[in-house]
């Protein structure tokens, strides 16, 4: 996706205090965050709240990031993803989301769907055969929780299952996924 | 692994940390096991190795997200957040607060060297009896607490620091003053020590080595010698010319 020694590079010059650096970085990076916050917060303005957070922190904390600790696109999706994690888990954002008058349009920019970016992901990672393997439901709540980030009452809700269920579908999902990308390494 | 190799608990386990780290990144951990899961991380290496793992397999899978491109106003947010578009002042003002008496003092020296350079040049004193520090940097701590000064006469190879509050340095390593230069690779200055007060033999001028450096910091290292910053910098600040 990103050539990430170009992106160690940039980390690099900002933790140097390189502001062009830093723009390059958000440039190369943002739009790619946005997407990911966007699909689990679901509402834009949160959305780019948490972006913009998550920059500030890497100009702050540019220092701390080490090469070693993972590749600049894995340590930048995390510190997005926990910042929207948080706030998802915190605050009941969700209740206010069919107020959003923009939901309708943000409904039609969700495509593909959750199971289709598992897809994608896994015809990506070369692991389509491994992933599709995966019972149904354990698939779904899968991708429900990760790329939406939906929490155990809420998948009940949305599944029409009981949160049991859920609990017991994603803990064997994650097994199962947990054992696909470990043929990674 | 054998269990029986971790006394440590259940934290241990490999195969447990593997897993926590794979809820955590998935998302399905609850608040408060994402918390402990987070202290855990912090606390072990192996937790923390589990945790890297796990995040970049949810890069991969982050990766097929389309991306949506943000509004202008996020960019502008990060920049007032930061400090960076502000005009100059405003991003001096954080550091330069506690300076300023100082700085103050410097500069109605500088005043009169300005005006009077003849007083400095036919003067038989030598040069360092008048003339004040033309570099001088401020270090602060993580929580932005001043606390340590460098401060160099333009033509001077000594570089003095004066620690403003205790420096910890655990045993076995060695706290190391750095130069940051715009957009070139730190460098190093010199090894502190204890004392609050103290004199580092630079390589060359001040005017030669620190007129392109904006920033000073320091980190802890495992040899004196360390050619390269290794670790984060414990303390970092601004450094100036001042004439």
């Amino acid at each position: 996706m990103h050539d990430p020694a170009g992106l160690d590079g940039l980390l690099a010059r900002v933790a140097l205090r390189d502001r062009a650096a830093f723009r390059q970085l958000y440039d190369a990076c943002a739009p790619q965050l946005l997407g990911v916050a966007l699909r689990l917060l679901r509402r834009r303005d949160l959305a780019e709240d948490v972006l913009q957070e998550a920059f500030a922190g890497v100009w702050q904390r540019a220092a701390a990031y080490r090469a070693d600790a993972g590749t600049p696109m894995a340590w930048l999706t995390a510190l997005v993803r926990n910042r929207a994690l948080d706030l998802l888990r915190a605050e009941r954002v969700r209740a206010t989301e069919s107020l959003d008058p923009a939901d309708a349009e943000r409904r039609a920019d969700e495509r593909p769907d959750p199971l289709g970016l598992l897809e994608q992901a896994a015809d990506a990672l070369h692991l389509r055969r491994c992933i599709d393997d995966i019972e149904g439901p354990q698939r779904q709540c899968l991708a429900l929780a990760y790329y939406h980030g939906l929490s155990h009452s809420e998948l009940a809700a949305h599944l029409g299952s009981p949160v049991g269920s859920v609990k017991a579908w994603l803990r064997r999902g994650v097994e199962r996924l947990r054992r696909c990308l470990e043929h990674l390494e | 692994m054998n269990g029986a190799e971790h006394p440590a608990g259940r934290y241990g386990n490999p195969e447990l940390l593997d897993r926590l780290a794979a809820a955590y990144v998935l998302g399905t951990l609850g608040r408060l096991p994402r918390r402990r899961f987070e202290r855990l991380v912090r606390s072990r290496e192996s937790a923390a190795r589990a945790l890297k793992k796990w995040e970049s397999h949810g890069a991969a899978l982050a990766a097929v997200v389309p991306p949506v491109q943000p509004s202008s106003a996020v960019w502008r947010g990060i920049e007032r957040r930061t400090g960076l578009g502000a005009p100059a002042s405003r991003q001096w003002a954080g550091w330069l607060r506690p300076a300023l008496g100082f700085a103050c003092g410097l500069l109605l020296t500088v005043g009169v060297v300005r005006l009077q350079p003849d007083w400095i040049v036919s003067a038989d004193l030598p040069p360092q009896a008048v003339l004040p520090a033309s570099y001088v940097g401020l270090l602060t701590d993580a929580e932005g607490r001043p606390a340590a000064l460098a401060s160099s006469r333009r033509r001077g190879m000594d570089l003095s620091v004066k620690l403003l509050q205790p420096l910890a340095v655990p045993a076995g390593q060695v706290a190391v003053l750095w130069a940051l230069p715009k957009g070139r690779a730190p460098f190093r200055l010199g090894a502190l020590q204890a004392a609050p007060k103290q004199m580092l033999k630079m390589s060359d001028s001040s005017e030669a080595l620190l007129s392109e450096v904006d920033e000073l910091g320091v980190s802890l290292e495992p040899s004196a010698d360390s050619s390269r910053p290794s670790a984060a910098f414990v303390l970092r600040g601004h450094c100036v010319k001042l004439w």
